[in-house]
């Protein structure tokens, strides 16, 4: 048995001339919750595509619980939930007839697919709309009931890809709540996104991907640990004494805005030291404000500020 | 097989809840059947003639009863509506002149003139000469109206030249001569006859008199006058005989003898097919809206095959297509007349067999083509082209050698001549099997097999 839910190792896929994976080496530890993190065009959805056998790889492998992922293979589709990007649903369907539907295809029926069916509206919060037309519901709840259909089958591993997107904040907390109560009950799940505060919030684990390629991957704080400690530091007051912000420099670069001047530390940085010259300086604690990393800088500084798509 | 269930009971429950979907699907071959049935064959008594009749002017300048027979064996004609003359609102008729028949077409109040001049015998010898005066608008219309005219023409034709004849025998026999020759006939008759009740004139004795006499004036000597099976019953029939039997044809139709409405018989099953052509490629274009809606995606992470997908889709639109193409055909014996239900096992299946290759077709297309519009317009051009070249429209035999044989080509084609079969010849399956069925059967298959090869490395599902 192997501790790993899914494997991939040099996976390579083009779509003509563009290069959507580029190598890509990923392990999804089982039972993780696993954020896969990446600026639009990056590959995510096209490593979600390889997953689920909709495309097949140039070159590279992939391991779904140690075996060889095998489009054929009904057994190993039935362990994969896949919730696309886009709403895949038939909207002139009902919810439930949709859910009959997929259920059905996953191989259910009879008062087994019955119950699956009443559990996953229950989990998508949908039970009181099951009978209208999904082109009746709201984006949050065609968002739910786009995730409640790759549940029908109680997967093992789960595949969301970008599930919040354009969608209240109501609706986000009902779709975090029902990832991480399957998070709980053990099941895998990947999920990508380009929100760093979702990973942050959901996330045990991410990879940061571009290009096609990971550019780091761990555990959230374990990749912050390789950040300084402090991010920047913010010195509020317009009326700074010219002296008070040549001092400052001493500690890093400083940027001069109207009211506050922001400190991006230099080499060899040392907070308790700053404190000290801030306190002898006569500057207020309340006017110090230190911003320590997040996940959003190691993205930014991975990734890059350029526009994307 | 349980995936291409499932698959194939979403497409029922999304048709079905498609209220304008199931009314256009049954009310489209209905209307598509209505406004073609009534531009060809109408109501189905008419034997095939063109739907409304044609308006033709006539006059006989000539004052003879030649001529005016021919105008009624014209007026005879189903096809044709004989004008004598203008009439006026209060319904007075103003009759024709030689000048005011012609000012007619000129005026474009009808396009077609038939005048017998008032010397319509040709000077010498023995001929007539018709005028026959036409704004040809419309070919198909003149060649129908020449034809009857011309048939009219040569009917008529002893009476036409009866005077040419007399004159050209007093001429010949001068004048004494030929009152002797009367003379010696009407007593030969006279006395052969012996019947104190028949009696004739020296004068009667010219050869109009006798026509008239012998044709009498009801007698009609048209293309169905020889009916002289039974005996002759008497001299004076015996006489009339001779004209008759001039020209017999008779007419011997081996299929289609008792088809009530033999010109949409005809052509009715390539409407069905190239409506199965248009119906089942838009059905196969609704694949690319499943694609944009990334339904593939989902379906294929799951248990399920793209050749599932393929299978419901097929066997939806092909069941459709059978439903569709039947209520053309129920529609056509309602509207008009078309005997559907006395080879309605048959055209069922020619029904399926045909949907089937039209969907096929479909789908290649569909998997051909990388957007929805363009398999619309391949598509539309595709099915004219082919539905033209299959005699759908115009009869094969019409067109060039090099386009029959393309035209054999084509799927339309052999779907054309299975529905034929069936309606107009009364083929059963044994006899149309081969070819005919099989061949379609071979499109099927054929198409389908380019279909899901072209599925499987193309980019629909990707
Ligand atoms: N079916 C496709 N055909 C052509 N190019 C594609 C296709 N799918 C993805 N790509 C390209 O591959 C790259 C990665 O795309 P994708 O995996 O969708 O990125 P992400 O999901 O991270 O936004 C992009 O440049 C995209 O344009
Ligand atoms: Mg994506």
């Amino acid at each position: 048995m192997t501790d790993t839910a899914l494997a991939a190792t040099g996976l390579r896929k083009s779509f003509g001339d563009t290069v959507a994976l580029d190598g890509l080496d990923l392990a999804v530890p089982k039972g993780a919750f696993f954020g896969l993190l990446g600026p639009n065009g990056a590959g995510k959805s096209t490593f979600m595509s390889l997953v689920t056998g909709f495309q097949d790889a140039d070159d590279g492998q992939l391991l779904l619980f140690g075996e060889v992922l095998d489009p054929a293979d009904t057994a190993q589709k039935l362990r994969i939930g896949f919730a696309p990007q886009h709403i895949a649903l038939y909207k002139e369907l009902s919810a439930e007839a949709n859910l009959v539907l997929f259920g059905r295809l996953y191989g259910l029926s009879g008062r087994g697919l019955s119950k699956r069916v009443d559990a996953v509206l229950e989990t998508a919060r949908l039970t009181d709309r099951r009978g209208d037309r999904v082109k009746t519901f709201s984006g949050g709840m065609m968002r739910r009931l786009n995730i409640a259909a790759a549940l029908l089958h109680e997967p093992e591993l789960l595949l969301c890809d970008e599930p919040t997107v354009g969608v209240d904040p109501q609706s986000r907390n009902a779709i975090f709540e029902t990832l991480l109560e399957l998070k709980a009950r053990g099941m895998t799940v990947i999920y990508s996104t380009h929100y760093m505060e979702e990973a942050e919030r959901l996330c045990d684990r991410v990879a940061i991907i571009d290009h096609g390629r990971i550019l780091a991957e761990g555990d959230i704080d374990g990749l912050l640990d390789g950040l300084p400690a402090v991010n920047a530091v913010r010195v509020r007051g317009s009326e700074l004494e010219e002296a008070t912000v040549a001092a400052l420099s001493q500690f890093g670069e400083v940027t001069a805005g109207e009211r506050v001047h922001t400190l991006a530390p230099g080499e060899g940085f040392r907070l308790s030291r700053f404190h000290a010259w801030a306190e002898g300086e006569g500057l207020e604690p309340r006017d110090v404000i230190v911003e320590r990393p997040t996940l959003e800088h190691l993205f930014l500084q991975l990734t890059g500020r350029e526009l994307r798509e | 097989m349980k995936a291409v269930l499932a698959l194939l009971g979403k497409e029922y429950r999304l048709f079905l809840g498609d209220k304008a979907a199931i009314l256009l699907t049954f009310l489209v071959p209905f209307v598509l059947i209505y406004i073609f049935g009534n531009i060809f064959g109408g109501s189905g008594d008419d034997n095939g003639g063109i739907g409304a009749r044609i308006t033709v002017a006539a006059l006989n300048a000539s004052g003879e009863p030649g001529g005016d027979a021919v105008i009624e064996s014209l007026e005879a004609e189903d096809g044709l509506n004989v004008l004598r003359g203008f009439s006026s609102e209060d319904g007075t008729l103003t009759p024709f002149t030689t000048d005011s028949i012609r000012q007619g077409i000129v005026d474009r109040q009808y396009n077609f003139a038939v005048v017998v001049p008032e010397d319509y015998l040709a000077d010498e010898g023995i001929g007539v000469r018709i005028e026959f005066i036409s704004n040809p608008r419309n070919e198909i219309e003149s060649q129908v109206v020449n034809g009857l005219v011309q048939k009219a023409v040569f009917m008529k034709l002893p009476q036409l030249l009866a005077p040419q004849v007399d004159d050209w025998q007093e001429a010949n026999m001068g004048l004494a001569q030929t009152a002797v020759f009367r003379e010696g006939l009407a007593e030969l008759l006279n006395e052969s006859i012996d019947d104190p009740a028949f009696q004739v004139d020296p004068d009667e004795m010219t050869f109009g008199a006798l026509l008239d006499g012998i044709l009498g004036d009801d007698v009609a000597v048209d293309g169905e006058s020889g009916d002289n099976s039974g005996e002759s019953a008497g001299d004076e029939a015996g006489l009339a005989s001779v004209f008759d039997n001039l020209l017999t044809i008779r007419e011997d139709q081996v299929y289609g003898k008792e088809v009530s409405n033999p010109q949409l018989t005809r052509m009715i099953g390539g409407y069905a097919l190239m409506f199965l052509l248009f119906a089942t490629t838009a059905s196969a274009a609704s694949l690319f809206e499943e694609r944009r809606e990334g339904m593939f995606l989902r379906l294929l992470s799951m248990p399920v095959k793209r050749t599932h997908i393929l299978w419901s889709k097929y066997l939806f639109n092909t069941s459709l297509g059978v439903a569709q193409a039947l209520t053309l055909f129920i529609a056509s014996s309602f509207l008009f007349d078309i005997d559907v239900w006395s080879h309605f096992p048959i055209l069922v299946l020619i029904c399926v067999l045909a949907a089937s290759a039209c969907t096929a077709f479909g789908m290649v297309l569909a998997a051909l083509c990388s957007t929805p519009q363009q398999t619309q317009g391949i598509g539309t051009l595709l099915i004219l082209g082919m539905t033209a070249m299959s005699g759908a429209w115009v009869p094969l035999q019409w067109m060039p050698p090099l386009m029959q044989a393309i035209g054999k080509f084509s799927l339309v084609y052999w779907g054309i001549e299975a529905f034929r079969g069936a309606l107009w010849e009364g083929l059963g399956l044994l006899q149309l099997a081969w070819p005919w069925l099989a061949v379609l059967v071979a499109y099927s298959v054929v198409l389908l097999g380019i279909a899901a090869w072209r599925f499987r490395v193309g980019g629909m599902f990707r």
